[in-house]
């Protein structure tokens, strides 16, 4: 069993290192990152509490789906499976069960132990044969797909929109815009297997277009609820609205062009420093988009004429 | 037709095809046939176009890989996708507007559940059907009859046999011998990335034959600590 956590280090190890960073200061990278987030969005939201120990639920439940379980199942007697599924659930929880503690919310920190443990016991996790009706199926595949994996994310979205018009909170509601972008924006930040690039009978420059196109056309359905909404109750405020628009297709523009732009690989971390860069100061994209775009149709030329 | 001309492959310093020079032609279905790691699935995605390579294929008329079907041996699909989903994208990808997707399930597939969640002789017939959909004049098919049941099995025959008369390029690798004396009219034996020998129908016993590997029995008698 030891063997089998001394693999997942090196797999960890790995990864890193294909995102052209030392694995070493990537760790540690990862430990200060997750300690200032955590810190930041517990001193700026209220009740955080409860949706960190959401978070760290949504984390562990990543360590429950079925293909990996039954492998696990396949190669470990069951004592030592169920022993392994225990120590990574708790690998994965100690993080924030430690940090709750940290700021002595000691019931959230036990809660989230004891469903770790819990959770341990469920191992079917994305094994669900129900079919998700997708508005977005005529043009496969980001937005069919991302809408069935994330279509509880859209309700949550929609619900805080309509809690902002609600309490009056403009902020709230313009939050709510962007981040419906964002999580569109996000459907584009894994890349397909060649196949999927290579069974395009298009020139790497139609291709991208038509993939920017779909995407924005999509987003603006998905976003055009919460945009209408919050212009008609805040009217004063439509200026803004269409600006956070402007900027979100700009990010969505970003993630569409970014995919490529070391295909068939992952992004580098060069380029997400770039991108994040683009997203704070978004002047910026008018270079930055441009520039990934060349960069995208260089990297799909191998695999479209 | 089309026509490879020295064709040579390296991953590295590893050398993977050396020096192959073929031809396919319409109407006719080709089978290539070697051991594990011979370079079939490598000379398969160079024509293909999916891997880079030294050397030229040339194909009259349209862009090769823009009329070419592929169908590998490690299937992916998207999770979350229904199997219309899967043909939808591969019909958008070829520019057909017009299909009608339902009519074309010759396999009977479950088309409105996830392709994932099929079996994998579901998810071989999900791919070949893709293929017959974009209308492609090129097939490669590697093994095609991995995984699928009997009566699959005789479909895909089929299907081989009707692309030869449509005038389809049909190439082909199988570790079944017997498919490919049913299907193929020439086939060429890769080892280890050299072509070896080309033979036509009638001939298929001589590579078969050469192909006996050698004898595993002591290493197996090691393996098994058998007496």
């Amino acid at each position: 069993m030891i063997i089998y956590f001394q693999l997942q280090y090196k797999r960890l190890f790995r990864i890193l290192k294909d995102f052209g960073i030392n694995p070493y200061l990537g760790m540690i990278l990862g430990v200060v990152v997750f300690v200032l987030l955590s810190n930041t969005l517990f001193d700026k939201i209220a009740y955080f509490e409860y949706v960190y120990v959401i978070i760290a639920l949504i984390a562990i439940l990543q360590l429950g789906k079925t293909e990996r379980n039954d492998f696990l199942k396949n190669i470990y007697t069951a004592n030592n499976y169920l022993k392994l599924r225990l120590l990574e659930n708790l690998a994965v929880a100690l993080p924030f069960a430690l940090f709750l503690l940290s700021k002595n919310f000691y019931a959230c920190a036990l809660s989230v132990g004891l469903f770790s443990l819990l959770l341990s016991f469920y191992n079917n996790n994305g094994q669900s044969n129900f079919i998700i009706p997708s508005p977005f199926s005529k043009r496969p595949f980001e937005f069919t797909i991302g809408f069935r994996k994330y279509y509880w994310l859209f309700i949550i979205i929609y619900a805080v929109t309509a809690i902002s018009i609600a309490v009056g909170n403009f902020n709230l509601g313009i939050f709510a815009y962007l981040g419906i972008l964002i999580v569109c924006m996000s459907f584009y930040s894994a890349t397909e297997p060649v196949f999927y690039v290579w069974v395009h009978s298009q020139q790497s420059t139609v291709f991208l277009k038509n993939k920017i196109k779909t995407a924005l056309l999509y987003s603006f359905f998905i976003s055009l609820p919460i945009a209408g909404s919050l212009i008609c109750y805040f009217p004063l405020k439509a200026l803004i609205i269409i600006a956070v628009g402007a900027c979100g297709a700009l990010y969505i523009i970003l993630g569409v062009v970014a995919k490529y732009t070391n295909y068939p690989n992952q992004i580098t971390l060069l380029q997400v420093f770039m991108m994040s860069i683009g997203m704070v100061f978004p002047p910026i994209l008018l270079v930055l988009i441009p520039h990934f775009f060349l960069k995208s149709t260089k990297k799909l030329n191998i695999y479209l004429k | 037709m089309i026509a490879i001309q020295s064709l040579s492959k390296s991953y590295g310093k590893h050398k993977v095809l050396l020096d192959i020079n073929l031809t396919f032609k319409k109407g006719e279905v080709s089978g290539v046939v070697g051991e594990n790691g011979a370079g079939k699935t490598t000379l398969f995605k160079c024509i293909a176009g999916l891997e880079p390579f030294d050397g030229n294929i040339e194909y009259g008329g349209n862009i090769l890989k823009n009329v070419t079907g592929y169908l590998p041996t490690e299937l992916f699909f998207f999770s979350k996708m229904t199997g219309a989903e899967y043909l939808r994208l591969v019909c958008n990808a070829r520019d057909l507007k017009e299909t009608n997707i339902t009519g074309s399930n010759i396999f009977d597939l479950p088309l409105n559940e996830y392709a994932e969640t099929y079996s994998t002789g579901m998810k071989k017939k999900l791919a070949l059907t893709g293929l017959l959909i974009q209308k492609n004049e090129v097939f490669i098919l590697d093994e095609p009859f991995n995984g699928v049941d009997i009566h699959s099995n005789i479909i895909i025959q089929e299907i081989i046999l009707k692309l030869k008369q449509l005038d389809k390029i049909v190439i082909m690798s199988s570790h079944i011998f017997s498919t490919l004396n049913q299907s193929c009219d020439h086939l060429h034996y890769l080892k280890n990335g050299h072509l070896k020998s080309s033979v036509v129908k009638g001939e298929f016993e001589q590579i078969e034959e050469e192909m006996r590997g050698d004898n595993i029995g002591n290493k197996l008698v090691d393996l098994l600590n058998l007496e």
